[in-house]
């Protein structure tokens, strides 16, 4: 039994959300009691305004402002490189290191049959069409090196090599099993510099 | 290597224990029921991580109770400390394991560290059952020798479900047909791998199985053949082999061939399987023969002895071939033996020994000799 409906409320809903455990969730729950009300209204806002302004970029799939992301208008980006990445958390990871100047394609999932998703399901249609526009010279695959990840990066290299366009795997220096999402800049930026061609 | 001291914690019959072992021979002694095997089923999770008796977690945690937690001190060149540790939350059984206190979250990286070799009565399954008793003992003493065995194993159940799973898909829900491409290609891979290594295995362990075997009964030793249902550990091969059999395996919702479907075969050299021909004792002796190969093997690719642990088993061998396993075994090898009676018979073939009671369940307490 709490002392305020209110703030059992709060910790409820916090501790829902990934990585929090009621322990985390009271100890935000009172954070946000303590801070300053406009402060919290901030807050408040700016959750609101990511659920209701961003949209799903209708070239790469990733979040965006607009139709169109901010990557993908970058006139100052290589347009001829496309690295695929299964789902938009791991876009912010590679350019948090700074050093890739390509573009993005988010599948928004791995082909796995145990979970009844088949490539169907995956944002696959636009890729086709940008691989096939010309502008582009190499796909780099950067998914997780899961069997679902192995699955969904020879199912591309398949449905890519017939544009004639080559296909490379980021080098797993990633520890077997590690995601993406967890590994430092530093592996990042060696396992996108050692990418190996797949030849299927 | 030793077990020089087991801790365990609510496991079983035990609220807590503590023993220390002799790094000889050490004999566990009570009436049925008391609590012997549970002592070797906490040695065997500590270095399997699974039970040999198959259980699931939830039935080893005392009754009662909503864990369990097991360590063992094991001596080698250093000590080591192997800890395995097993909570019921509201949905699921979680397991920790734990090497000198650091945790270890992968299987392979834990297993193959702490070597014992379980003598048991279910050790006849492995001869009288269905292929895959015999196929879990020999995974499990490939994967002690290679790691990355126990890795390729667990990667191909991984694949061998999805493909089985995008089968009935195929048929049930009409998913094309195509999307089982991706999945030939790395199920052949890994199943050429995994296939190639029973085979390498098998050459070398046919021999140390066939010479025992001679050794402890003195009449004709089986040899053992791997039945390979894709007939090549070929990738290459065994993937032209998927596409033939691709529309019979849509239709019935599973794979046919690969390392899920072969066995090992013990026949004479007639080629009459052991099974339609051998006496329940000799049935016995194979088994046992097994489990004295796998001591060896593993002591010759690790360079290190294993710690036996014989549940029980002494009982159903007549006394000729208890003495050849004895001596077979006498090799400075740590002994756990646990029986209901003192058995002066085979206690006399062993130097120095320690001696464990267990009288009132669950209470142990060392006797002196
Ligand atoms: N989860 C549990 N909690 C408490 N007691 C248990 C649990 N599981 C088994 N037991 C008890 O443990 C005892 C069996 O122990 P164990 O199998 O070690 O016997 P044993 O001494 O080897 O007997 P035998 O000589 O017949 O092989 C039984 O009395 C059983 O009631
Ligand atoms: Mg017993
Ligand atoms: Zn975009």
């Amino acid at each position: 039994m709490k002392s305020s409906s209110y703030l059992d409320a709060l910790i409820k809903k916090f501790s829902k959300l990934p990585g929090i455990g009621t322990k985390s969730a009271s100890r935000l729950a009172f954070h946000i009691l303590s801070m300053p009300t406009d402060e919290v209204e901030s807050l408040g806002r700016a959750m609101v305004d990511l659920k209701k302004n961003t949209f799903t970029c209708t070239i790469c799939g990733g979040i965006a402002d607009s139709e169109v992301c901010a990557i993908c208008h970058d006139d100052a980006r290589d347009r001829s490189l496309i690295c695929v990445v299964e789902d938009a958390k791991d876009v912010l990871t590679i350019e948090g290191t700074g050093e890739y100047r390509g573009m993005y394609h988010v599948l928004a999932g791995l082909i796995s049959p145990l979970d009844g998703v088949g490539p169907e399901n995956l944002n696959l249609r636009t890729l086709a069409q940008r691989c096939g526009s010309g502008a582009v010279r190499e796909v780099i695959l950067a998914l997780n090196p899961s069997i679902e990840g192995e699955a969904t990066s020879l199912y591309l290299a398949q449905l890519i090599n017939p544009f004639g366009v080559t296909v490379t795997r980021i080098a797993h220096g990633l520890p077997v099993g590690a995601d993406i999402e967890f590994a430092d800049n530093a592996t990042i930026i060696k396992s996108l510099e050692g990418r190996v061609k797949i030849s299927r | 290597m030793y077990v020089e001291e087991l801790h365990v914690k609510n496991f079983r019959n035990y609220a807590r224990l503590h023993l220390t072992f002799s790094p000889g021979i050490n004999f566990i002694i009570g009436d049925n029921g008391v609590g012997k095997s549970n002592i070797l089923e906490a040695l065997s999770i500590l270095s399997n991580i699974k039970s040999f008796r198959n259980m699931h977690d939830a039935e080893i945690i005392k009754w009662d109770e909503d864990s369990y937690f097991c360590s063992a001190v094991v001596g080698d060149n250093d000590d080591t400390i192997f800890e395995v540790g097993c909570g019921l939350t509201a949905d699921a059984v979680k397991k920790r394991l734990k090497i000198d206190g650091k945790e270890i979250n992968s299987a392979a990286k834990y297993y193959g560290r702490l070597l014992t070799v379980i003598f048991s009565p279910p050790d006849i399954n492995i001869i009288n059952g269905t292929p895959d008793f015999r196929r879990r003992f020999f995974d499990s003493v490939i994967s002690k020798i290679d790691g990355s065995y126990l890795e390729a194993l667990g990667d191909f159940k991984r694949i061998l479900s999805s493909r089985n799973k995008l089968l009935k898909d195929i048929k049930n829900t009409g998913r094309d047909a195509n999307q089982l491409d991706v999945w030939d290609a790395l199920f052949s891979e890994k199943a050429g791998f995994i296939i190639g290594r029973r085979l390498s295995f098998i050459a070398k362990f046919r021999r140390l199985f066939q010479y025992h075997y001679s050794n402890i009964a003195a009449d004709e030793a089986p040899a053992i053949r791997y039945q390979c249902s894709s007939e090549s550990d070929d990738s290459g091969r065994i993937f032209q082999k998927l596409t033939e059999l691709r529309k019979r395996d849509i239709l019935f919702g599973s794979t046919s061939i690969g390392p899920q479907r072969d066995d090992y075969i013990l026949e004479n050299q007639k080629k009459i399987r052991f099974t339609n021909y051998a006496s329940q004792g000799q049935r016995r002796t194979a088994a046992v023969t097994l489990k004295v190969s796998e001591c060896e093997i593993v002591e010759v690719e690790k360079n290190k002895k294993s710690i036996i642990l014989m549940d029980d088993i002494f009982s159903e061998l007549d006394e000729k071939r208890r003495s050849k396993i004895i001596d077979v075994l006498q090799r400075g090898n740590q002994m756990i033996f646990t029986m209901v009676h003192f058995d002066p018979v085979a206690l006399h073939r062993f130097g120095g020994y320690k001696g464990f009671t267990v009288e009132t369940p669950g209470t142990v307490s060392e006797l002196s000799v």
